[in-house]
């Protein structure tokens, strides 16, 4: 499977992804790997409505999505994968699925945290987590939608 | 009386009812909540809590936001509750104006809910047609 894009967003499944996203890649399915949102019946309810019937969707808690991205019949599809944090990408490394590139899109762990852009601000733990994966190589791109300017952040 | 809170992207809440209260005047109980790329997902639903609070006299509350799917619309879902909280969204100004001289007429939540939606997709032209409309009816 074609995994073209890996993006941290802790809103999710949202106008960003599905007006401008997915049309970018031409991409098929929707992926969105989190363990809250496999836990949240109403949450997953909201994201199936809000998908167009031609693109797949699959939620799951993020063990079973990198299982399911492995294992799963789903080969001939390009997919944007969304997780809610960077700690999550980084479980998704641990957990074999190893990316060459990390989008951040969302993510406000703490107020006062490493000001990435306007819509990313980072606590201690998630730099640290991002760190690393940039030091395995992952390339870190900051980029709300795929018409802003592409930033690469580096340690 | 419901109290209504608009949600929507960037400004459009504050100005979708200032906009309106060009047409319709002063309103009560209306409240707007800007979504922008600069809150948490915890302080948008804190926001909203705080905002249902303020609107709330005991009528229900109507959350009016702009896109399905968007996150104004997301994270109002998780306000819903039977006869309390609705949520109708797609929001334009035929629909808030609608709203704002509707809302007196004794109507429960869920009737002005699905009054105000209709109100609002029927309120949608494609002028040349509709004007070509009303112009066969004259002969």
């Amino acid at each position: 499977m074609d995994v073209a894009l890996i993006r941290v967003d802790d809103r999710l499944i949202h106008g960003q992804i599905l007006e401008s996203w997915l049309p970018f890649y031409r991409a098929t399915m929707l992926i969105v790997a989190s363990d809250r949102a496999a836990e949240n019946v109403m949450q997953r309810t909201a994201m199936k409505l809000a998908v167009p019937e031609s693109i797949d969707l699959l939620i799951d808690n993020v063990d079973a999505a990198v299982h399911e991205m492995k294992t799963g019949p789903f080969q001939a599809k390009r997919a944007i994968l969304l997780v809610e944090s960077v700690h999550d990408a980084f479980r998704i490394y641990l957990g074999g699925w190893n990316f060459a590139r990390l989008n951040l899109g969302n993510q406000r762990s703490c107020e006062d945290g490493f000001r990435l852009s306007d819509s990313v601000v980072l606590d201690g733990t998630s730099m640290e987590d991002l760190t690393r994966l940039n030091q395995w190589g992952v390339e870190i791109t900051v980029q709300s939608v795929p018409s802003d300017p592409l930033k690469i952040w580096e340690k | 009386m419901i109290g209504v809170l608009i949600i929507a992207h960037s400004e459009l809440a504050g100005e979708l009812i200032s906009a309106a209260e060009h047409i319709v005047g002063k309103m009560e109980h209306v409240v707007g909540v800007a979504v922008t790329p600069h809150q948490s997902v915890e302080q948008l639903r804190g926001q909203i809590a705080q905002a249902i609070k303020v609107v709330n006299k005991g009528d229900g509350v109507l959350i009016l936001t702009d896109m399905f799917g968007g996150t104004p619309s997301n994270i109002s879902l998780s306000f819903l509750q039977e006869d309390k909280v609705e949520v109708v969204t797609g929001v334009n100004l035929p629909m808030v104006v609608r709203m704002a001289t509707y809302r007196g007429n004794k109507l429960s939540l869920k009737e002005l809910a699905r009054h105000i939606m209709g109100y609002g997709r029927d309120n949608i032209y494609l002028a040349s047609e509709l004007l070509q409309q009303k112009d066969n009816n004259k002969h």
